[in-house]
């Protein structure tokens, strides 16, 4: 049977910053005739003022609203009028704008975005202010109250992190600070953090690097830089006695949320813990699974990731009883697994299986124009290094099962961990 | 760097000449077995996705025993007769494939992505969950139960329950009123047994597809491995049942299912086309320009203009037989028969007030100029051949699809638009604390209260 994927992965990367500090960086790439025009400003959740939560994303969704040159529906209308697709995200550290269009419509994206960052004040108006809050409030409904179990994440944030602590409150933010968010604040944010001296421009896919980096500064060049955007630096926390809690949905069916700290995106044991989900969690023969849903039935389902954060990191186990099953049981056949994995009971196989499995998703992270350029964007944003995206495939091929036992034993640990049952509202019997 | 080139930003930049779209060259190829392959180079990174097309779908399942093809899929992992559950889930996970299945009405598509270091092994995987499927009757009661766990979670999601009711207020008695995978008292119906039946009468190779897109071998020894792999798979297929398409839908029919919540999930469905309705071309379009884009005239109207929403979009299921032709949305829930009379008057407006030469641009460049993006990545070409397949397009499909595209104009799309959208004969599914909203729905129509299950209920 073979073993690891030797197809190591590595791109060209071209740099250059502007005078005016936007750091460009290109990656040729002729195999498909699109490109990808990715904008990553380095501002997200954690950088929200108290009592605003939600407003860096209520603010992404304005960016879509028009700017001095651009009418106010369209960088969609555009965008889909060149057969492209756009989107933005935002997320606890930044915020990003991409597009991917055909080739030959590469201007058209330098065009929409350095209208946006450089031109975007007059055209922002009370009412799209509204409009847009309108719009967000609904998608807090939708993707989150009325979810199901779609509270959880949020209230686990709140447990896990201390009182005025960057990542305490999740991006789409409370109902009430969306309504408080004034135009005025608008504009401060956007002078404050919305300048090219705190952004990346990434364009991978069928370019010249000369031409795009040209064009970069024809575009973006005479947009001012910003009067220095105060960076956050979210803490670690510190080790302290578990924190447990209990809320109740409009569910059937009880789920554990089992969150730990966990170290953030480009430090020591990020991969570890990364792949050691996979070992936990991804495919029916690793640990959790095989038990949980496999052997002993008692879940119906359980996944295990840690998420990439610029600051202290975040991992969550999850679990769903089955009917009938106690949610305490669950959490207890977990924590038996973690203290398994600390122990060092683990195979040399399924250690190098669980690395074969993230090296496959890794490959699609890296796969296409848009997804290549937000893993460069996010390497520059976060760490300054956009060539560390190469390293990402040897820095997971080179997990072992030594460095997945010690990354539990630092960091799957009573003191720093959250528990959250979310529990039925009113028993209604579990039946279909 | 000085001397920059000035630039007009008040103009939209002139864009280059349109790049020639490179689609995919076919190579295919029938093994000795009857197996039906299409092998595509593509891309430069060490990968491949794999897609397994058998022509039978949900539609083949007898009624009391909806979900034996999604059942039968499921099991194909859990245990051969070689290996166990466990042994079998262990060998794809040490190659560390990304195996995924999709039951719909017209396929079963069996989809292993994988590194292509692993290739042989990787085949060697879907050969043999294939042709040897255990089918022991302990894994597949787990299985059914935990189908049952799925359908009862299903439950607890509006959006869920929306789309479940509109296809059985659309469809009746005909097949597509019942979901893919069945129901609890039709999953409650399946055994090993049949599943096995189910597997020799249609996983057979010589109506199967084997897709391969990535980096994968020349023709010459990409076939002699495969018939190395494959060969031991044998049989002939049966013909697929046969289907009437649905009838029509005889008038308005609204359905309220009270859920209290803070939003209200809106579902407004037609009948639509089959794939193979000559309107195919027109209808696409004519979709984009009512809810298929963002710049679309039901989310513009109701999240742009309005904001009761966080999104609204329209879409048609072209199936063998007509599917359906639907809009969808969750809006707050203030706003709900507010957004049921905006999508209705949206769906006339198609009729009224046609397609401006604007929208007809956007909507043919949306979907002619965006095919190099969608042909980028191996796993996004072998997708589009999957549906190839199913619907026996011709392999050059894409290549004058943008012709046929050019091709349609404003007449053609005010001609589907007289044809589909009748909303006097709509289905309105509405799924959201109805005892506010019932009264003024009653406004467009006689309204049925249905409980989550789709049974009739009181307030």
């Amino acid at each position: 049977m073979e073993t690891r994927a030797k197809g190591v992965v590595q791109f060209e990367l071209k740099e250059r910053i502007l005078d005016n500090g936007l750091r460009v960086i290109v990656q040729e790439d002729d195999t498909t005739p699109v490109v990808s025009v990715h904008v990553m400003y380095h501002v997200g959740s954690k950088h929200e003022q108290p009592g605003r939560t939600g407003f860096a994303h209520l603010f992404e969704h304005l960016m879509f609203q028009g700017s001095e040159h651009v009418v106010d529906d369209g960088h969609f209308r555009y965008i889909q009028d060149a057969g492209g697709t756009l989107n933005g995200s935002t997320w606890f550290d930044r915020t990003n704008y991409f597009e991917t269009l055909p080739a030959n419509e590469l201007e058209l994206g330098l065009w929409l975005e350095s209208d946006r960052m450089g031109f975007f004040e007059s055209a922002i108006t009370q009412e799209k202010l509204d409009n847009q809050r309108d719009v967000v409030k609904n998608e807090r409904r939708q993707s989150y109250e009325n979810r199901p179990y779609g509270l959880a994440v949020e209230t686990v944030l709140r447990l896990a992190y201390p009182k005025g602590h960057p990542y305490r409150h999740p991006t789409i933010g409370f109902m009430e600070d969306l309504d408080s968010a004034s135009l005025e604040e608008v504009r401060e944010f956007f002078r404050t953090y919305y300048a090219p001296d705190n952004a990346v421009l990434v364009l991978v896919g069928d370019l010249e690097a000369e031409r795009g980096f040209e064009l970069a500064d024809r575009y973006f060049g005479e947009i001012p830089p910003g009067p220095g955007s105060p960076q956050v630096k979210a803490p670690t926390v510190p080790p302290r006695a578990e924190v447990r809690d209990v809320i109740y949905d409009n569910v059937q069916f009880p789920r554990v949320y089992i969150f730990h700290h966990a170290p953030a995106f480009g430090q020591a044991g990020f991969e570890a813990a990364d792949v050691l989900g996979y070992l936990l969690s991804e495919g029916k023969s690793s640990r959790l699974h095989r038990k949980l849903v496999y052997e002993k039935r008692l879940a119906q389902d359980v996944t295990a990731q840690v998420w990439p954060t610029e600051d202290c990191g975040l991992s969550f186990v999850v679990a769903t009883a089955r009917p009938g099953v106690a949610v305490e049981t669950i959490e207890s056949e977990i924590l038996e697994t973690l203290a398994e994995v600390s122990a060092g009971d683990l195979t040399e196989h399924e250690a190098e299986g669980s690395v074969n499995r993230a090296l496959r998703e890794l490959v699609k992270l890296i796969d296409g124009v848009q997804n290549r350029s937000d893993a460069i964007a996010s390497a520059a944003t976060f760490l300054e290094r956009p060539e560390y995206v190469n390293e990402l495939f040897s820095r997971v091929e080179a997990v072992t099962l030594e460095s997945m036992v010690e990354v539990a034993n630092e960091w799957l640990v009573p003191e720093r961990r959250t528990t959250l049952y979310v529990l039925p509202e009113k028993s209604t019997g579990g039946g279909g | 760097m000085a001397e920059r080139a000035m630039i007009d930003r008040n103009q939209r930049p002139a864009p280059g000449p349109v790049p020639k779209i490179s689609l995919p060259s076919f190579q295919r190829f029938r093994l000795g077995n009857g197996l039906n392959v299409v092998a595509i180079q593509h891309d430069d990174l060490p990968q491949v996705s794999s897609r397994l097309v058998l022509p039978y779908g949900a539609v083949e399942d007898a009624r009391d025993r909806a979900g034996t093809m999604l059942m039968t899929a499921r099991a194909l992992t859990e245990g051969t007769r070689e290996r166990s559950a466990g042994e079998v889930a262990e060998w794809l996970d040490f190659l560390g494939g990304r195996f995924s299945l999709e039951v719909n009405y017209d396929a079963t598509v069996l989809s292993l992505h994988f590194l292509s270091r692993v290739f042989d092994s990787a085949l060697d995987f879907v050969a043999e969950i294939v042709a040897e499927p255990a089918f022991e009757p302990k894994e597949v009661e787990r299985l059914r139960d935990e189908r049952l766990d799925e359908i009862a979670r299903g439950q607890d999601e509006p959006r869920i329950i929306a789309d479940l009711r509109l296809k059985e207020a659309a469809f009746g008695d005909h097949p597509y009123a019942m979901r893919t995978g069945g129901v609890e008292e039709t999953v409650r119906n399946i055994d090993s047994e049949t599943l096995r039946e189910a597997h020799s009468r249609y996983y057979r190779p010589s109506r199967a597809t084997l897709i391969l897109v990535g980096d994968v071998p020349e023709a010459v020894e990409l076939s002699e491995r495969l018939e190395a792999t494959f060969g031991g798979w044998q049989g002939d297929a049966t013909d697929a049942g046969s289907l009437a398409d649905p009838g029509p839908i005889d008038g308005r029919r609204l359905w309220a299912v009270q859920r209290p919540g803070p939003q209200s999930e809106i579902r407004v469905g037609l009948l639509g086309i089959a794939r193979s309705d000559p309107d195919y071309t027109a209808v696409s379009i004519m979709n984009a320009i009512l809810g298929g884009l963002f710049s679309s005239r039901i989310n513009l109207n109701l999240r742009e203009d309005k904001g009761w929403t966080y999104g609204a979009s329209s879409r048609f299921d072209a199936r063998k037989r007509r599917g359906p032709l639907y809009a969808a949305t969750a809006v707050d829930a203030t706003h709900t028969v507010g957004a049921v009379r905006e999508i209705v008057k949206e769906m006339e407006r198609m009729k009224s007030d046609p397609a401006s030469d604007d929208e007809l641009k956007l909507a043919k460049n949306a979907l002619t100029l965006s095919l190099p993006r969608l042909f980028e990545t191996p796993s996004q070409v072998s997708r589009r051949v999957r549906q190839q397949v199913i619907y026996d397009l011709p392999d050059d499909f894409w290549e004058t699809f943008p012709d046929e595209v050019r091709a349609v104009d404003r007449a053609d799309v005010r001609r589907v638009a007289d044809r589909l959208l009748s909303t006097d004969r709509a289905v309105i599914v509405v799924v959201g604390p109805a005892a506010d909203f019932r009264a003024e729905l009653e406004e467009l129509g006689r309204v049925e209260v249905r409980d989550a299950h789709g049974r009739p209920a009181d307030l």
